[in-house]
């Protein structure tokens, strides 16, 4: 059998991979529903990390990688997040190689600027496309490759299925052109899935269109792993678009902006006539010291519970605003403009109103997946590094849970896409080369036998439901009870819509019976993925009682000590017994400070007692394994790989 | 060849030379750059220098036709080497500048009605001036080149009478509009050549210096222009001087003169009559 | 103020079939754009006359003017439709799949020409490879953001679709490539396939079939200066020419070949 690797997906993750395998010698199969250059990856506009501590502030990747770890809430597999973070320096000096125009110092140095979540200017960046910049980049890359004949795209083709054989290894996939609608067969004896995130699962978020997660949905109906599928991060400040939100840069709150909405929920005036005394700063009145300026998670709470459960938004919907004309922010017209000028245009030109004139009008937006697919976080024994539970099945990038624990920093998913990609590019290069066998003909022609079964009963629906209204539907619940703030209860109504909408699914009427670039036709075959990967994420979010990163369920939330009865976690002697048993169980040791001479208060340590108690029982990776036959997923937990430190509780002081 | 149905029938027929020019002219690899390079600097030099010359020397018929006769001989001081300078600094580059401009001018589709901006009206001029002048130079040149018998008739007295009461069944004032157009798109034609020789040269780099360009060479097709109303008018001017005795006669000797300031002249018509 | 919107939309069944108008009309909402406006249709695709049809297919993804995908002509205009807002639009809006590339259904049309096109005049920096080799060449600012400028191009398509030369009578690779070629010209890596790059452009599609309408640098959603790259691109070849005709070719330039 060719030695030859199929990557699914042309976003940051499936080029890196894509070059890291063809550099190897290995020819590679690249499949895109899309051109490469039109993936999600272009929407990431801050920057990409990496501790190169280019500013004399002593930025080490050994900070990076605490800071992402304690921005997780500890909940990510420590070896590949040291790993990432201890690349990123040689990362950012291969993609300055690959001609991204990075923003540069005077000297001709790259410029790195702050992002959240870390003291240090960590953050290189190309003007406010860096993704773009860079998938344009890797894009060349692997024009190259294609060019010495290894590298062959199928551009507009929709991944289906894995093709395993009996032992559930890789042999292939079955792959559909969108154009023409033509199911094939392609041989291969190790997949990288780098499909993306879930977004469109939630109907409007700050993802591309494209985002359905259908891919990854398949690959979990196939047998592979679902991680942490409940974390998802939500973005306090996007634009709501009937079609999508749009992304407002926390960047606009630190200028200046206030958050309001007018006193009375049917105002109908427009913003600048209402009086002050009208107006209620939600934000400034509940967080007197911070203000505007909480942490993103604090904000994106308050702002969804105003909205959705106050129902208190601008003109009853869910939007508040966001001000910055020129008396609140107390800045001029002209600094604003030099300041946020990037910002400001995005808000024009979609909105069409000035935001220096008008407030702007926010919402929070669902933005990435933590969660996907589960990957080895190192090679030993049967695990592989970005390899899947199934052999020969690999994932990178978002499609895949790993680096970010339960809470994802800012400027850290583009170098967790390119580095997850490269790791995986070369295992599934060395994975291909030492296994080469060649998988009987039955298996190919049986899975494409059941893709062609399925495409023709999805082509023969002719029920009353459209899709695209049953997606909005799946849209709003996930939103309202899968996002920012959870319960139980709330949970349960999810499950059970789900549960409705997926047998309401083979009522839909596909209208479309064109074999010509039919959407309605792709989009219903994926929205019954949709609807599978949505329930694991509920059932996630149901099964985890606790607070942590972006999974807030107040019910279960451990109340932070006020501020002057925090205290220093190493200096709890159960948290110090906590760590040794870690570090124990991990066959490691952890350097912790000395205790202090300072006693703590006894709040500080019932809070420790019941954090060490939460985290014994919490601090898990979630399982999701799809049954079939079975309405839900099995939900288990896997112990996280706590090798590089200790947990510590959040606690911002 | 796909033919565009939209297009008028004239650019249909020329669409078969397109394929024939391009057969010819073998446009492929660098080839097709030096051909399109070519078309554009011939327009320049040595067309555009010719254009300058042709309407400055005609521009003095507005002085007196004995004047214009005298500069029109000027041209004449080659003698015997004219027909050869003619055919390498003029009817050969013509010629060449005709064929690629009609390859060119037939692979555009124009789009003004929807993107109405002044460099794609200009665009779209050019190739409407580069037809005009097509045919206006033929006409021109088979006309007042071939058909003139230099000897019996100067052009001053063919002029003023077409330009009075009218050749071949048409009125003056159609001749005098005729002339009109068709020089004005000859002088569109180079004018807006410059900007894109310029353009294409990449002497104007950016849109500043491309609007200085376009500036500058408005003037020069402004100067041009009433270089060309000077010579309408000159002509014209000349028409009640036909019934003048003996003015004929003086035009024609001025052709004979073997001397002007004091330099031997070998018009054609001395030639000949040699 | 309206209370429906309205939208003729020019739709195709297949590559060879022929073209067809339908109207749509959907309830009126503010702030909406063009996108928003086709979702609302496919949610009940029903024209204004009442007769049921299948939900117009177009191109989108991120909705955000930056991937380049949802480029059709919006009241004959070349555009992204994902920033047409519906408020700022003469109705009914006519929209209509781009002219200038072949249709695939109904607004979606093949652009693959262009990324053939960056393929063809070698838009890519040869490196060495990908493993560790230390930071690339100092970049003056003034110089990354002209790059920044150029590498913002999302071939999206407008320039082709605006420019008067594009049509099934020229072979002309279209404004945006041109722009990649500058901007690669530019890049310390990419600066070493520049001969190269520039004999392509000397071929037929390159950069003598520009007729100079610069209707490109009027529609780029971008606001990219293409015809000034076009301009610059103009003089090295104008330098770049003169040298190959006094100069022997050069020797290919080898790009290191996978292990």
């Amino acid at each position: 059998m060719p030695k030859r690797v199929i990557v699914v997906g042309g976003g940051l993750a499936g080029l890196a991979a894509t070059i890291r395998a063809a550099e190897k010698g290995i020819s590679v199969d690249l499949f895109s529903v899309v051109p490469v250059k039109r993936s999600h990856s272009v929407c990431a506009q801050g920057g990409i990390n990496s501790a190169k501590n280019m500013k004399g502030e002593g930025d080490d990747p050994s900070i990076h990688v605490t800071d992402t770890l304690f921005g997780g809430e500890y909940l990510a597999d420590q070896p590949l997040v040291k790993g990432m973070c201890y690349a990123g320096p040689s990362i950012i000096d291969l993609l300055d190689r690959m001609g991204v125009p990075f923003n540069r110092t005077p000297e001709g140095h790259l410029d790195f600027r702050r992002f959240g979540g870390t003291l240090h200017h960590r953050t290189a960046f190309a003007g406010a496309t860096t993704g773009q910049q860079l998938l344009y980049a890797l894009d060349e890359q692997v024009r190259r490759f294609e060019v010495q004949g290894l590298v062959e795209k199928y551009e507009h083709w929709e991944f289906l299925s894995l093709v395993l054989d009996g032992k559930g290894e890789a042999r292939g996939i079955t792959a559909m052109n969108l154009w023409q609608r033509e199911v094939r067969v392609f041989k291969a004896n190790a997949v990288i899935l780098c499909t993306g995130g879930p977004g469109l699962v939630f109907g409007r978020s700050t993802n591309s269109i494209i985002n359905t997660g259908a891919a990854a949905a398949r690959a979990y109906q196939q047998g592979v792993w679902y991680g942490n599928g409940e974390f998802i991060q939500v973005h306090p400040t996007a634009i709501p678009g009937a079609d999508k939100l749009r992304l407002i840069s926390e960047s606009v709150r630190g200028e200046g902006g206030r958050v309001w909405v007018p006193k009375d929920p049917a105002d109908r005036r427009a913003p600048t006539s209402i009086p002050e005394a009208e107006r209620d700063y939600f934000l400034e009145r509940k967080y007197p010291k911070y203000g505007n300026l909480v942490p993103r998670d604090v904000a994106t709470r308050e702002i969804f519970h105003v909205c959705t459960v106050e129902k208190r938004g601008v003109e009853g919907g869910n939007s508040v605003y966001l001000d910055i004309t020129p008396p609140q922010s107390k800045k001029s017209p002209e600094v604003l403009e030099e300041k946020l000028g990037g910002v400001l245009e995005i808000y024009r030109k979609f909105v069409g109103d000035d935001p220096v004139k008008t407030p702007m009008k926010i919402f929070p937006g669902m933005h990435y997946s933590m969660g996907g697919l589960w990957v080895g976080y190192r090679d030993e024994g049967s695990m592989i590094a970005q390899m899947t539970n199934l052999p020969g099945v690999f994932a990178a990038g978002e499609a895949e849970f790993q680096y970010h624990g339960g809470n994802r920093l800012g400027a850290n998913s583009l170098l967790s896409c390119i580095y997850g990609g490269m790791e995986a590019g070369i295992r599934a290069a060395d994975w291909v080369k030492s296994h080469s066998d060649e998988a009987p003909e039955s298996v190919y022609t049986d899975e494409k036998k059941r893709q062609d079964e399925i495409n023709d009963s999805v082509m023969k629906m002719g029920g009353k439901e459209n899709p695209y209204a049953l997606h909005r539907e799946l849209g709003d619940w996930m939103t309202a009870r899968c996002t920012v703030v959870r319960d139980n209860a709330g949970l349960d109504e999810l499950l059970n819509k789900l549960n409705e909408l997926e047998e309401r699914w083979n009522n839909i009427d596909v209208n479309d019976r064109s074999v010509s670039a039919n959407q309605s036709f792709g989009f219903t075959r994926a929205l019954r993925d949709m609807i599978i990967l949505a329930k694991a994420m509920a059932k996630g979010a149901r099964m985890r009682d606790e607070s942590r990163g972006a999974h807030y369920k107040p019910a279960f939330d451990l109340a932070k000590p006020d501020g002057g009865k925090i205290g220093n976690a190493h200096d709890h002697d159960g948290y110090r017994a906590y760590a040794a048993e870690i570090a124990a169980k991990w066959n490691t040791t952890f350097k912790l400070p000395e205790k202090s001479t300072t006693p703590i208060t006894p709040e500080f340590s019932a809070y420790m007692d019941r954090w060490i108690e939460i985290q014994k029982q919490w601090n898990r990776t979630t399982i999701a394994k799809f049954i079939p036959g079975q309405q839900q997923p099995e939900i288990s937990y896997r112990d996280v790989a706590l090798t590089v430190e200790p947990p510590k509780p959040r606690i911002y002081k | 060849m796909v033919v565009n149905h939209n297009w008028p029938a004239f650019a249909i027929d020329a669409l078969t030379t397109r394929d024939t020019l391009h057969g010819i002219l073998i446009m492929t690899d660098t080839r097709y750059f030096y051909l399109r390079r070519l078309h554009s600097l011939l327009g320049v030099i040595p067309l555009g220098v010719f254009l300058i010359n042709h309407l400055l020397t005609n521009s003095t018929a507005i002085v007196s036709a004995e004047f214009f006769e005298e500069k029109v001989k000027l041209i004449h001081l080659l003698g015997p080497a004219l027909p050869i300078v003619e055919a390498v600094l003029i009817f050969v580059p013509l010629a060449l500048h005709i064929a690629l401009g009609i390859y060119i001018a037939t692979q555009a589709k124009m789009n003004t009605s929807t993107l109405k901006y002044a460099r794609n009206y200009a665009y779209t001029f050019q190739r409407i001036t580069g037809w005009i002048a097509v045919v206006y130079i033929t006409y021109h040149v088979v006309h007042l080149r071939f058909m003139q018998n230099m000897e019996e008739e100067p052009f001053s007295i063919t002029l003023a009478r077409m330009f009075s009461e009218g050749i071949w069944g048409l009125p003056g004032v159609v001749w005098m509009a005729l002339y009109f157009i068709g020089g004005m798109a000859v002088i569109f034609h180079f004018a807006n050549g410059l900007c894109t020789f310029c353009m294409r040269w990449g002497i104007t780099v950016g849109p500043q210096s491309q609007r200085r360009m376009a500036f500058l060479a408005t003037g020069v097709g402004a100067v041009l222009a009433l270089m060309l109303i000077s010579s309408i008018i000159g002509f014209a001017r000349t028409a009640p001087r036909l019934s003048e005795p003996g003015f004929k006669e003086k035009l024609l000797q001025i052709h004979e003169k073997k001397e002007i300031d004091g330099k031997t002249m070998i018009s054609r018509g001395v030639s000949t009559h040699a | 103020m309206p209370d429906t919107i309205s939208l003729k939309i020019k739709r195709q069944d297949s590559p060879d079939k022929p073209a067809y108008w339908e109207t749509f009309e959907i309830p009126y909402q503010p702030n909406l754009n063009v996108i928003s406006a086709l979702m609302e249709i496919r949610v009940n695709p029903v024209t204004r006359d009442g007769k049921k049809t299948t939900a117009p297919v177009w191109d989108a993804a991120c909705l955000e003017e930056v991937c380049g995908s949802c480029s059709m002509l919006i009241n004959g205009r070349p555009r992204q439709a994902c920033t047409a807002l519906i408020d700022s639009l003469e109705q009914p809006i006519v929209i209509e799949p781009f002219s200038k590339f072949p249709v695939i259904r109904d607004l979606m049309v093949d652009r693959s020409r262009m990324f053939e096109a960056l393929r063809r005049v070698k838009a890519r920096n040869p490196l060495d490879g990908t493993y560790a080799l230390g930071p690339g060449a100092l970049v003056h600012a003034d110089k990354q953001q002209e790059m920044y400028t150029y590498s913002r191009c999302m071939t999206c398509g407008c320039c082709l679709e605006a420019c008067p030369q594009i049509n099934e009578h020229s072979p002309f690779m279209g404004a945006a490539v041109l722009g990649q070629a500058y901007l690669f010209n530019l890049q310390p890596a990419g600066s070493s396939l520049a001969g190269e790059r520039l004999d392509e452009l000397m071929g037929p599609g390159g950069h003598g079939d520009c007729g100079n309408a610069q209707n490109c640098v009027r529609v780029c959603p971008k606001e990219i200066p293409l015809t000034d790259a076009i301009a610059a691109i103009g003089r090295q070849l104008t330098w770049h020419s003169i040298k190959r005709f006094f100069t022997d070719p050069p020797k290919k330039h080898k790009e290191v070949q996978p292990q």
